[in-house]
């Protein structure tokens, strides 16, 4: 499910801050820097996050073609991990430790041998499996600074402002009762109103006020 | 107080205005007059649940062929409970769209959009972002609407008021009033 297929599921964020003049070479400079980069067997970082073309999370050759759809800057944010339960690194470092010491004949491993072998042991499972990979639409409106994310992850959101502040250096705020309400009251008194209104007892008797 | 604890604190908003929405429901018979805009047929469907404003953990989950008017919902609301997620259907224009609206976040999910008509990839993804911005539109002028009433003296004097004697006793505001409440100069019936 997606910004191009099935029911839409999407939280909703406002861009702040101007747009570049010359916006679709900029950003597509930006996005490069920022595109995934899949985890290597050898590196230890475990998790990793950037931009992949909307709909394709294997397609990393990210075009202006691809990228720029009408008033739309669309991407797919997308975040591989390498994750394993403690309990399965545990038993392989317990065979390994076994078999580095026969073949050493060492009564225990020091710190530094451990250290190195819990690396390999990580480094072999990496290559027998594959990290797990996770994939959300992002279609931003550029003309009217609305960008709609397809996840209500709450950590998924923050690794998205994350993100995208470092590729375009623009802010993002997600929608809310209160943002929402900002954007649409015309007025300062509007505005002050709604900065001290309180919660509508409707179940007290029988005078409304503040709870 | 900041704008994170302002926004923190003010989410009884959403929760109110899908009160609001269920309130004008019985007072309207669903269709809802914005000014510059048109009516829009809001239906509340399917499923609703309600939390407490002030602990969201609380929760009341009611599915079922009329949730809104259980027992278990009438309940919640007289302890002071609001909605927190309620299934929609609005209709605006003859296009129908379905979905959930959470009312602390305002996030619309699994909608369910109007058939589409286009048919290259391009233009079914243009169509597709039309009719999704669309809908956040709407839900957006309602949300104006509500708050246009809810920032206004009339809630205090009235509106609430009259929302609470309908949580408590089912009393349903006489339409006029409720129009004259949201400020429809002019309108005279449903408008399309």
């Amino acid at each position: 499910m997606g910004a191009l297929n099935g029911s839409m599921s999407a939280s909703k964020l406002y861009v702040g801050g101007e747009l570049p003049k010359d916006l679709r070479r900029s950003y597509l400079e930006r996005i490069a820097l920022r595109t995934f980069r899949p985890l290597r067997v050898d590196e230890e970082a475990e998790e990793r996050a950037g931009w992949c073309a909307l709909g394709q999370a294997l397609d990393l050759e990210l075009s202006v073609e691809k990228v720029f759809s009408g008033p739309y800057l669309a991407l797919g944010l997308r975040v591989d991990r390498y994750r394993f339960p403690p309990q399965v690194i545990k038993a392989e470092l317990a065979k390994a430790a076994q078999a580095a010491l026969a073949k050493s004949g060492q009564e225990r491993l020091s710190k530094a041998q451990k250290s190195e072998l819990e690396k390999r042991v990580v480094q072999g499972l990496r290559r027998k499996y594959l990290p797990s990979m996770l994939v959300c639409d992002v279609v931003w409106h550029l003309d009217r600074g609305e960008l709609y994310f397809w996840s209500q992850s709450r950590g998924l959101i923050e690794r998205l402002s994350a993100l995208f502040e470092l590729t375009f250096g623009l802010e993002l705020t997600e929608n809310s009762p209160y943002v929402s309400a900002q954007r649409l009251l015309p007025t300062k008194p509007h505005l002050a109103r709604l900065a001290e209104v309180t919660l509508t007892p409707f179940h007290a008797d029988p005078a409304l006020g503040s709870r | 107080m900041d704008l994170v604890d302002r926004i923190e604190t003010t989410r009884f908003l959403g929760g109110e205005f899908v009160l609001w929405l269920w309130f004008s429901r019985d007072v309207t018979d669903g269709d809802i007059f914005i000014p510059n805009l048109g009516t829009i047929d809001v239906t509340l469907i399917s499923q609703i649940t309600l939390s407490d404003p002030l602990a969201d953990q609380e929760r009341v989950s009611i599915r079922g062929l009329d949730p809104l008017s259980s027992p278990e919902a009438d309940q919640a609301l007289q302890i002071g409970k609001l909605p927190r997620k309620v299934g929609l259907r609005l209709i605006f224009e003859q296009s129908e769209w379905v979905l959930t609206i959470d009312a602390w976040t305002l996030a619309l999910t699994g909608i369910k959009l109007p058939a589409l008509l286009s048919e290259g990839e391009e233009e079914h993804f243009h169509e597709r972002m039309r009719l999704f911005e669309q809908v956040h539109d709407l839900v957006q002028a309602l949300y104006g609407h509500f708050l246009g009433v809810r920032l206004s003296p009339a809630w205090e004097s009235e509106l609430g008021p009259a929302m609470a004697s309908w949580l408590k006793a089912g009393e349903v505001m006489p339409q006029k009033r409720y129009d004259a409440l949201h400020r429809r100069p002019g309108s005279r019936g449903k408008k399309g």
